[in-house]
């Protein structure tokens, strides 16, 4: 990483309220820590949700073209079969409609959520072995 | 175990279809794979022994042969996927009213669906379903009975909370009479629920829980709650009165009887 990405970093990090940053890339480590200043003279106060703003619409914008998997039960997600065994599905997977995505338990009942479309998982959203709630989404796809 | 004696005790459509196998890996394991090809519902897999019974989160299952019930059921219920775990209400109901009948014990129901006879475990239910974005593909309830086992014979940490018909009154039971029983209160109860009778299914599985009204321990995936276990909701999760008054809804966990 050159001195001048780095200086761009912190300047991109001054304008959020991320106050602490790891980074590795090609085998050099890089750790930033910023102290928050809460004095209202420091405090971006105008700029910051003009920023959050830009990023939310972005945000929007990419999740209309994807998929949304969502639960259709209340229940525990789990990744893969069995404690001991594979996640189902990784991201960056390329699945097909009607595969095997996840499994919710809710009372015994294992239940195996399939994939409504074919394409490519881009996001996994809740982690292994957390309780979800009916309507959660839990996986984004880039239909293909 | 003779498969002609179960059929002569069928009175419905549960179980007009058997597949009978000496020893599987687990009879959910077949279920599902047949109900992928399209087996119809109210197929029945029975095994005398499984290699690889098991239970909530690959835990295994004491499947000895000669001696107890294995066996899975398919269903295609048209119900929504938010209402499937009344399928656990119903195979629990169905099996504790069969059990009752035949053996006369006071079979109990643990929340979900535990088969319950003096504190011990009598049986397990656990099923597996396909589960698509607005409907249920297929469904296969396992279920798993001591009827004849030696109790012990069993590991020790097995010991310490199973039990089995015979280790209770002495007596051998048949094995044949039993899956009749439960097959045909299955059918029943499976036709309450796909009426969607609602109050009717939970009303009967209250009747025969030893859960209610108890202070239990529930150990979730990373949690543990002790309260009280108050009631059941619509779609049959345990409602737990925390001791700082609060209500919590409970999907999924284990439950350990306090007092």
């Amino acid at each position: 990483m050159e001195l001048e990405d780095l200086k761009k970093l912190i300047e991109f990090l001054k304008e959020t309220d991320i106050t602490e940053l790891q980074l590795e890339k090609d085998g050099t480590k890089v750790k930033i820590k910023r102290e928050r200043i809460l004095s209202s003279i420091e405090m971006p106060v105008q700029k910051s949700p003009v920023f959050h703003e830009k990023i939310t619409q972005e945000t929007e914008e990419e999740t209309q073209r994807l998929v949304t998997i969502t639960s259709p039960i209340v229940g525990t997600f789990y990744r893969s079969p069995a404690p001991d065994s594979a996640p189902f599905v990784e991201v960056g997977l390329r699945v097909k409609k009607g595969q095997v995505l996840c499994v919710i338990e809710a009372m015994k009942l294992m239940n195996e959520i399939e994939s409504d479309a074919d394409g490519i998982i881009v996001k996994a959203l809740v982690e292994n072995g957390q309780p979800v709630e009916y309507g959660e989404p839990l996986f984004l796809i880039e239909p293909m | 175990m003779k498969i002609e004696d179960i059929k002569a005790g069928i009175k419905g459509e549960t179980g007009r279809e058997i597949f009978f196998y000496e020893t599987v890996g687990s009879t959910n394991t077949i279920a599902a794979e047949l109900a992928e090809k399209g087996a119809q519902e109210g197929t029945v897999i029975i095994a005398d022994s499984q290699e690889k019974g098991r239970g909530r989160l690959g835990r295994h299952w004491v499947s000895p042969p000669g001696v107890n019930i294995y066996m899975s059921i398919i269903l295609r219920p048209k119900i929504k996927p938010k209402d499937v775990t009344l399928l656990t209400i119903m195979a629990a109901v169905g099996c504790t009213a069969a059990l009752r009948k035949v053996t006369g014990l006071n079979v109990t129901i643990k929340w979900p669906n535990d088969l319950i006879l003096y504190d011990k475990k009598l049986g397990g239910i656990l099923a597996e379903v396909k589960t698509a974005p607005k409907e249920i593909i297929f469904a296969v309830t396992g279920i798993g009975i001591n009827v004849n086992m030696d109790v012990k014979a069993l590991p020790d940490d097995v010991k310490k909370i199973a039990t089995s018909v015979k280790n209770e009154t002495g007596k051998l039971y048949s094995r044949e009479v039993i899956i009749a029983e439960m097959l045909n209160e299955i059918g029943h109860w499976y036709k309450t629920l796909k009426e969607m009778k609602r109050d009717v299914l939970l009303s009967e599985w209250q009747k025969l829980t030893s859960t209610l009204g108890r202070e239990v321990q529930v150990l979730t995936g990373k949690e543990t709650f002790t309260g009280l276990a108050e009631s059941i909701d619509d779609e049959g999760m345990l409602k737990l009165r925390l001791p700082d008054g609060l209500l919590k809804k409970i999907s999924t966990g284990d439950i350990t009887i306090v007092r």
